[in-house]
């Protein structure tokens, strides 16, 4: 593990605080050369038990503090980036942090896609990773259901699960996740019909590679791309502060590639058809039908977030057939809400408390 | 030397006022760019002769290895998919091993729960004996004593 003060001792950052200049160009530069030299330090740091196995896919577990007596939390976070953004550091950690608060958690890791993965669509991740990652948290944790917290694309897969197979879901919480797709902002204007044909993206391999969803991602916001260098430098007076941006970082470099099959339906179907809150998305033969989620509901989005901006989630909370459907807009952006001061502060105590009321302790 | 400090905070401010409003500036054109479908389209079919041209590599490659009579690429993502079904399969089985594991220690409950049911019915009824044999008994006594003294 590379400690903040072991950063910097590092000769190139001495080198880049060196250079002349205060102006805000010049500290860019310094925040270049320190985004290129500088090590990315060791992150997803809590320690868990892999409870179950499928192809890429990892269940990892955990522990509450104290004897298990909530429903399972299972986290669902996105397929197109790695999952380790839930346990980023260990202060700031989703997992680690609803582990603290007595939560049994179980988080969803679907690992790297290969060339063999080509063929996973919306159906092999709905019907059979997450299915069966569900079960086995239910039958690890000896619950009879969980409660499902999907973040992103993570969301949207939660919704469709809850939508298809939810007798063994206690409660559904959608962070971040859009479902009414040609709200999407930016990105669902590059994904557009009349501009974009998701087949040409896929390569050889049958996959989405991470080059190419880099740079659609870096559009989204073209000036956080130069911001980021000052935000850098700026970090780079506090070892602390310069090691959590530098592990934020290391995440957004860290891309996966996205399986063809799924790629093209979640543009097509999604962005491009917005078939979700139609009832028209059918997936391995069965319509998902977000009005069949009768369990509570807890809609979060996030006021600051461009990639799923709120018009994008919000239509969620009216949406399903919950009688218990709670709408919470979260004051911060898309990563902030996980990586941020923001997920300790606010974040994580509303859904403790929100599990809490709608899944109370019981005796095991 | 004092005036050049008078100065210094100034510049810095107008550098900084500068700055701010380029990063504004660039920010709007950014935005109005991207909101260009043709500026999209463009971006897109970047990226989709970026894809084509990853796919033309990696045939060319691939092709290269089955000169050499090699395992190519998509040899090991076959094989590779085979060994996914298969897992597929032994997940399916290994559900309804679950299952079935899961039924029979709930039949295995109901079984005991049924055996502790006759057992206290047992006990229950040789309670009951007892104490029919008991009042037998006493009757029995009471009948002999009436027939000893009468």
């Amino acid at each position: 593990m590379v400690e903040g003060s072991e950063l910097l001792d590092g000769g190139f950052l001495a080198l880049a605080q060196s250079l002349p200049g205060s102006d805000p160009v010049s500290r860019g530069r310094k925040g270049m050369l320190i985004h290129r030299t500088m090590p990315r330090p060791e992150v997803a740091t809590t320690p868990y038990e892999v409870v179950h196995r499928q192809n890429k896919l990892e269940l990892k577990f955990y522990a509450p503090s104290g004897p298990v007596r909530r429903a399972p939390l299972v986290v669902v976070p996105s397929m197109i980036n790695r999952a380790y953004i839930l346990d980023l550091e260990p202060d700031r950690s989703l997992v680690a942090s609803m582990a603290a608060l007595g939560h049994p958690v179980y988080l969803v890791d679907w690992g790297v896609p290969g060339p063999e993965d080509a063929e996973i669509g919306t159906a092999e991740v709905v019907l059979d990773l997450l299915r069966r990652a569900v079960d086995r948290a239910c039958r690890h944790a000896r619950a009879p259901k969980a409660i499902l917290l999907g973040y992103c694309m993570g969301g949207t897969l939660s919704v469709m699960f809850t939508a298809l197979r939810g007798e063994r879901i206690a409660a559904l919480a959608a962070l971040a996740t859009p479902v009414r797709y040609r709200e999407g902002g930016r990105f669902a204007a590059f994904c557009r019909s009349e501009v974009c044909v998701p087949e040409a993206l896929v390569d050889e391999d049958g996959l989405v590679a991470a080059e190419v969803m880099e740079p659609a991602f870096k559009l989204l916001d073209p000036m956080g791309n130069w911001d980021k260098f000052l935000a850098l430098e700026a970090a780079s007076h506090n070892p602390a502060e310069l090691k959590r941006a530098l592990a934020r970082e290391r995440w957004l470099e860290e891309n996966v590639p996205v399986p063809g099959k799924l790629a093209v339906e979640f543009i097509r179907y999604g962005y491009q058809e917005d078939r979700l809150l139609e009832g028209t998305w059918e997936v391995r033969g069965e319509r998902v039908d977000v009005r069949r989620i009768t369990c509570p509901v807890l809609v979060t989005p996030c006021s600051k977030d461009f990639i799923a901006p709120p018009p994008a989630c919000v239509p969620l909370a009216r949406a399903v057939g919950s009688a218990d459907s709670v709408l919470e807009m979260q004051d911060t952006g898309h990563i902030g809400v996980v990586v941020g001061s923001f997920g300790p502060k606010r974040y994580f105590p509303l859904l403790d408390r929100w599990i809490r009321r709608v899944a109370p302790e019981e005796d095991r | 030397m004092a005036k050049q400090k008078l100065e210094q905070p100034g510049q810095a401010g107008l550098l900084q006022g500068w700055y701010e409003s380029w990063e504004r500036g660039m920010a709007g054109w950014w935005d109005r760019v991207l909101d260009a479908p043709e500026v999209l389209k463009t971006m897109n079919q970047t990226l989709a002769a970026q894809t084509e041209a990853r796919r033309q590599v990696q045939q060319t490659g691939q092709r290269w290895m089955e000169r050499m009579n090699l395992p190519t690429r998509s040899d090991l993502s076959r094989l590779l998919r085979i060994v996914t079904l298969v897992e597929e399969r032994i997940l399916g089985m290994e559900d309804r091993l679950l299952d079935m594991s899961e039924r029979l220690i709930e039949a295995e409950k109901e079984a005991m729960r049924a055996r502790v049911e006759a057992a206290e019915a047992r006990l229950e009824l040789a309670e009951k004996l007892a104490a029919i044999e008991e009042r037998l008994t006493v009757a029995r006594k009471r009948r002999k004593s009436e027939v000893d003294d009468g």
